[in-house]
């Protein structure tokens, strides 16, 4: 008779919460389809389009060496490119997670030096021959970006060899760029429409949100932890420029500045979406920090090294560590949990 | 028998999975027993016991427990402290009262793994002496407070998951190969060198029976997880220390006299995984097993005789495993236990039933392990 009574009384609670579980369903199904139509599948179109361009501005300098408006134009478009990857960089699910597509796109933290022997291997070895097909699997397809910018940054003069290599990689970001957007419209998209599908790639629209969420809450925490702390150490003096993404082409600001750009604009988005959800905090220390990163002069490697500008680097950062847990905080109270034993296993 | 019933919380019902009647019908088939796990909710650690009908029964952890366990007779639990932390928490399997906590000898911890030696007398543990970095398997009388008795080699680096075969009395241990030192946290400091193996050593002895490693190209596969069936097949899971790899290949099968048999390399669409396995258990029968990735929120299910890939399932943050009378049923970081069975007419495994678990409203955050 107990038992009985505690199942109805179950029931009752759980048609209590019934109505309002419904409407929080519908909320996060329209916030997630609102980040993957406006954000998601338009950054991996970006991509690609500008992985066209890098592709076409590559072949047409390699053709000519010696035109410098064509050298410029292809550096532009491999900045073009370096942004609309961080633009998408936070997305570490779906289809960027097969087949190595994430690496041969950008291999950062490179702490070995990883891309800078391959090609060193590949410009000495002649013997090494691969055809478009051959390449992604290859040993040599690991971080376009940074191959992109090592060669393009460097002092030496750019070789035929190094144009090989250059078009093995910008062929493969494109294939692989193409594929992204081509995957996320037509599969991806479908997924997030209806979530609770059988044998689908989620659970229900709550673990949808969630991994659309984990990424722009550690997107914070990459920022502060990796792009800035790690290479600023403890003090100005001791600051590592080598250790920033891109220090090479000056890039690193406008590259965190993107991923911040993404992050804020998730959280606006989740804002618009779940009227009641508290994110005012995470969102003002959000801005106030991009418009500090913007006062900050560039290049990032310099920055670093100047005392004052340090100071102010190391209060972002704080800042992003800050924004970062607010917003956990106020997702968990939102039933999102971005993970446990996925981010600390053993 | 007790008849308990678990603290539903009403969003259960608002996840659309199983409702209710099928959901504690399904649960209430599983065993008799209860199911145990460390959990951490807000920012306590503690020992969870869940029972059909019933709210979770919890003991308050000294820091973060790994494995939790039943002896044999199913009398007590153990709460093994995740590395590098030194305590082994024993408690009353019904009341879950604390009877006795152990401190690792001084320059050791514990790796978060044990199991009981099979008439439920000895407990052993994996451990690391951390000033050598050698690896040790610390056997306990567990008639005697669970005194120490003695220390074997466990024959290589960081010893994770360990268990006893059911036909020899050999232990059989994963070292992951990965050296830590407290001083350095968690931090692992031999990637590059590391080298991991699968070690089967006599109870009694110590003697290494037979050392079993991957391929040289594989030296980055931390073995670290593992389960025995009735027949002592040994299937293992592994973490990829390496951050090049390509996907698919780090579930295996062996056993006594056989080299380690990764599973074949899956298409690259299909092998949907981080290469990271957090927990492996077979189910009752012992040709299936199932294999979670808690960083792909994914739940795999293998047929053993042949190493294939069954089917896939999504489950956000899923990490411990445990047989059930059904096939399995699985616990998450999100707080949800999940069961699953075969379905016979298609071959795959599928959801029955799913529940959210909370205590008074909060999150139970069930860590990596069930039993």
């Amino acid at each position: 008779m107990t038992s009985l009574f505690m199942r109805h009384k179950s029931l009752l609670l759980g048609c209590l919460f019934f109505t309002s579980c419904s409407l929080a369903n519908a909320d996060w199904n329209s916030f997630n389809l609102d980040v993957v139509n406006t954000q998601i599948i338009p950054g991996y179109e970006r991509l690609q389009s500008s992985a066209s361009s890098l592709d076409k501005a590559r072949e047409k300098f390699c053709r000519n060496k010696k035109d410098t408006q064509a050298y410029s134009s292809f550096k532009n478009s491999y900045a073009e490119f370096g942004v609309a990857w961080q633009a998408v960089q936070h997305i570490r699910f779906g289809p960027i997670s097969y087949a190595k597509r994430d690496v041969s796109i950008q291999f950062w933290p490179d702490k070995k030096g990883y891309s800078g022997k391959r090609i060193h291997e590949f410009k000495t070895n002649t013997d090494i021959a691969l055809s478009e097909q051959e390449f992604p699997t290859s040993r040599f397809s690991i971080g376009a970006l940074n191959v992109l910018e090592r060669i393009l940054y460097s002092e030496e003069p750019i070789d035929n060899r190094s144009c090989e290599l250059l078009a093995l990689h910008t062929q493969n970001v494109l294939r692989i760029s193409s594929e992204l957007a081509v995957e996320w419209k037509e599969s991806m998209r479908k997924q997030f429409e209806d979530p609770r599908q059988l044998d689908g790639f989620f659970e229900d629209e709550i673990d949808a949100a969630t991994a659309l969420l984990k990424g722009a809450a550690e997107n914070l925490e990459v920022i502060s932890a990796l792009k800035l702390l790690r290479p600023m150490g403890s003090f100005a003096k001791k600051a590592k420029f080598q250790r920033l993404e891109a220090w090479r082409s000056g890039l690193s600001l406008p590259f965190i500045t993107k991923n911040l750009d993404v992050s804020i604009a998730m959280i606006e988005t989740l804002q618009q979406n779940i009227t009641n959800a508290e994110l005012s905090s995470a969102t003002s220390i959000l801005e106030s920090a991009k418009n500090r990163l913007m006062s900050i002069n560039p290049p990032l490697a310099k920055a670093i090294k100047s005392n004052e500008q340090y100071r102010e680097l190391k209060d972002i950062a704080q800042d992003l560590v800050h924004a970062h847990s607010e917003l956990e905080n106020t997702l968990t109270k939102m039933g999102i949990h971005l993970g446990f034993n996925s981010r600390d296993g053993d | 028998m007790r008849r308990r019933q678990f603290l539903i919380d009403g969003l259960t019902l608002c996840t659309g999975l199983i409702a209710l009647p099928s959901v504690s019908s399904a649960f209430d088939t599983k065993q008799n027993d209860a199911i145990l796990s460390a959990v951490k909710i807000g920012n306590r650690f503690a020992l969870c016991k869940l029972e059909y009908n019933s709210p979770p029964q919890l003991l308050e952890l000294p820091g973060r427990a790994h494995q939790v366990l039943f002896n044999p007779n199913k009398s007590m639990v153990v709460a093994v402290a995740r590395r590098p932390q030194t305590y082994l928490t024993i408690a009353d399997a019904y009341s879950l009262e604390k009877l006795v906590q152990i401190e690792s000898p001084k320059n050791t911890h514990f790796f978060g793994h044990a199991c009981f030696s099979r008439d439920g007398n000895f407990l052993f543990t994996t451990e690391q002496n951390f000033e050598t970095g050698e690896g040790l398997i610390g056997i306990r009388d567990v008639r005697d407070q669970f005194r120490l008795l003695q220390h074997h080699a466990s024959h290589g680096i960081g010893p994770h998951e360990l268990a006893t075969l059911h036909k020899l009395d050999y232990l059989v241990v994963a070292n992951g190969g990965i050296r830590t030192h407290p001083n350095t946290g968690r931090k692992k400091l031999n990637i590059d060198s590391m080298h991991p193996n699968l070690s089967y050593i006599d109870v009694e002895s110590g003697e290494l029976i037979e050392q079993r490693s991957l391929s040289r190209k594989h030296h980055q596969l931390s073995i670290r997880h593992i389960d025995v069936n009735k027949q002592d097949v040994v299937v293992f899971g592994s973490q990829q220390q390496g951050r090049i790899h390509t996907q698919g290949s780090c579930i295996g099968k062996t056993q006594l006299g056989e080299e380690l048999r990764l599973a074949t390399k899956l298409p690259d669409k299909q092998a949907n995984t981080s290469n990271y396995v957090g927990s492996i258990r077979f189910e009752s029968s012992g040709r299936y097993f199932a294999a979670s990735d808690p960083r792909a929120g994914l739940i795999s299910f293998w047929d053993s005789e042949t190493m294939t890939l069954v089917n896939q399932l999504r489950s956000r943050d899923v990490c411990g495993i445990s047989p059930s009378n059904l096939a399995f049923v699985t616990s998450s970081g999100a707080g949800k236990i999940n069961g699953y069975s075969l379905n016979q007419s298609t071959g795959k495994f599928v959801k029955q039933w799913s529940e959210l678990i909370q205590d008074k409203g909060s999150l139970i955050s069930f860590d990596n392990h069930l039993s």
